[in-house]
């Protein structure tokens, strides 16, 4: 495929995916094209083949094209879903604040990738983070990825298996590592996960690069969430709920929680419900997973505790979730003992 | 009827029904003429293709010697269903003292259709007219639920049972919980929940089900689960969310499904008092 064709293709499956209120941000932020030039009223189908011939007119190429990609995504994260991962066992050739810039990666990653396939790599910085775009010309083949540039995590997107695997490898040696572990945690948010992995699961929280862009924030003093709806409406056990209020407090911190999307707790123990079914063998296994998902479950286990809806305190492989940096929890119970074992 | 997603009505006895073939081919006539003034009258929304060629109605021979089913289907000039629809009986309201009292009352408590919401009003206010019936849109409860879980979830060999909650408030944080639990799983706690040398299943045996799953889980997690609410079961062989969707997903046991959930139906209907 020709050059144009692809920047032409490339350019259309951005703007089909992008919001007709979004578009005019995204192609000022990437400025690129001459907004004067354009008709915003038209409809969105007109309006992207209005984009497409002014690219077209002045020669834009394809690099530019997948620029505007990268930049969608930049922009747009949460459309994405992130998957953290952890390098670890340094090489002793761990790169340094200056060389950990868009251009060294972008053109290590290209050395390093074009002895495999012919790719094509962007990469920007944006609000502390490196974001990155590898993809396979003629092919619908992308993977994009994010770096906190002197740290030793990534996150990918999660589709393009093989395609990840490589840039992953890739991207290890550039950055002086010897192997790269998934960890499990993942959200739409880039931000919550560089709040857990730079700030809150380090005890020292040393990582200065970001300059406390994504430390937690601090949470503001807040009413009962019923009372804020009409200030005649009286709680009642009001000092049950204060009790609680505190217990939580403690448990989650005076901090606002990150905002991850799903937790799963798999559980295969003795079965607990016997004050309903007395009859049911102590030694019984109960299989369960159960998945919790919404905008923000952190914050929602404790909403739900301050509601009314959970017993407070919670379990701490719960309430710890931003320091351990773990969503998915396996409890199981011991084949010989009595005890109960938590695994994660 | 596998694998697609119906709407669950329930339908009070339809006076006047008669199975056999002029009969039904009269209605087919009848709604046919109806659907045709309709839209020429601009009514609902338009369709590609929207001319109605015919509407079919047929029985549909069950479990219960008989038949304890009707079908009907609404189809375009191309062949192309815009609206379907089954009606089913269940093995209370074939001995139903509202039948028994009355030859011209026939018993189809459970309506269950798919199609375009114009092309839906229209069959219903046709039904309403013809029959003299009344169909209420049915809403399942967790009771409702709790039980399809006790029927259906123990299955053997046939795969896990997902229960779904909700959270009664809004902007907590959460949407749902949904718990996946093991079919032996299932298969136990029913089997300590139910007496097996009687047929009834009561309504105290399906709430301690119920309740001994809710108590496992907030053992585990503190969340109180018998304070949500209970959104949607998925069974091996059956999809049921409160609002009155389902989905059948094994043959095998179709007509005893439909059947329980012709139960369900009659339960909705005024002058029927549940024994289960």
């Amino acid at each position: 495929m020709s050059d144009a064709k692809s920047a032409k293709l490339t350019l259309s499956s951005v703007l089909k995916r992008t919001n007709k209120a979004e578009m005019k941000m995204l192609l000022t932020s990437w400025g690129k094209l001459p907004l004067w030039k354009i008709n915003f009223s038209q409809t969105k189908y007109e309006l992207i083949q209005d984009i497409c011939q002014i690219c077209e007119e002045h020669d834009l190429s394809v690099k530019y094209a997948n620029e505007l990609d990268l930049l969608y995504v930049a922009d747009f994260p949460h459309k994405k879903y992130w998957r953290a991962y952890k390098m670890t066992q340094p090489t002793g050739n761990v790169l340094t604040e200056e060389q950990c810039n868009a251009n060294y990666i972008r053109n290590a990653l290209e050395q390093k990738l074009y002895v495999s396939f012919s790719c094509s790599v962007s990469v920007m910085e944006k609000e502390h983070f490196l974001w990155g775009r590898v993809g396979i010309p003629d092919i619908k083949q992308v993977v994009y990825f994010i770096h906190f540039p002197t740290s030793k995590f990534l996150l990918f997107t999660k589709r393009n298996n093989k395609l990840k695997s490589l840039v992953q490898n890739a991207l290890r040696r550039i950055l002086g590592f010897k192997s790269i572990e998934d960890l499990p945690l993942s959200s739409p948010h880039p931000a919550a996960l560089a709040q857990i992995l730079l700030h809150s699961s380090d005890p020292h929280d040393s990582y200065e690069y970001d300059k406390g862009r994504y430390r937690p924030v601090q949470r503001l003093e807040e009413e009962h969430p019923l009372k804020k709806t009409d200030s005649r409406v009286n709680i009642c056990d009001a000092g049950k709920l204060a009790r609680n209020k505190r217990i939580l407090d403690h448990q989650f911190g005076d901090k606002i929680q990150p905002c991850l999307t799903s937790l799963v707790l798999e559980t295969e123990t003795r079965f607990r419900g016997t004050k309903y079914l007395p009859t049911v063998p102590g030694n019984s296994i109960i299989k369960c997973k159960t998945t919790i998902s919404g905008p923000n479950v952190l914050e929602g286990l404790r909403k739900l505790a301050l509601l009314g809806y959970a017993k407070a305190p919670l379990p701490r492989f719960l309430t710890n979730i931003s320091k351990t940096g773990r969503q998915c929890f396996k409890i199981t119970d011991a084949a010989r003992d009595d005890e109960s074992r938590h695994s994660a | 009827m596998l694998n697609k997603t119906w709407d669950a009505h329930s339908c009070s006895p339809l006076h006047g029904f008669h199975e056999n073939t002029a009969s039904l081919d009269c209605y087919g006539r009848s709604l046919s003429a109806v659907l045709v003034a309709s839209k020429s009258k601009n009514i609902g929304v338009e369709v590609v293709d929207s001319s109605v060629t015919s509407v079919t109605f047929k029985l549909v021979h069950g479990i219960y010697g008989i038949h304890n089913g009707l079908k009907f289907q609404v189809l375009t000039k191309s062949g192309k269903i815009i609206f379907e629809s089954f009606l089913f009986s269940s093995e209370q309201s074939l001995s139903s003292d509202v039948i028994m009292a009355s030859s011209k009352l026939t018993m189809l408590p459970l309506l269950v259709c798919r199609g375009d919401r114009s092309t839906t009003k229209v069959v219903f206010d046709w039904l309403k007219t013809e029959f003299d019936c009344s169909l209420r849109k049915i809403t399942f409860n967790p009771l409702s639920l709790g039980w399809l879980v006790a029927m259906w979830g123990s299955v053997k060999g046939q795969g896990s049972t997902h229960i779904t909650w909700e959270i009664p408030m809004v902007e907590t944080g959460i949407d749902i919980i949904e718990s996946e639990i093991d079919g032996e799983s299932v298969a136990l706690l029913w089997k300590h929940a139910h007496e097996d040398s009687t047929m009834e299943v009561t309504i105290d045996e399906v709430r301690g089900f119920v309740a001994s799953i809710e108590e496992h889980l907030t053992q585990h997690t503190k969340i109180l689960f018998n304070a949500l609410t209970m959104q949607q079961i998925k069974t091996p062989v059956i999809q049921v969310r409160n609002d009155g969707k389902f989905k059948v997903t094994s043959g095998d046991h179709l007509f005893h499904v439909m059947a329980d959930v012709a139960t369900l139906a009659l339960e909705h209907l005024d002058h029927y008092t549940p024994t289960m």
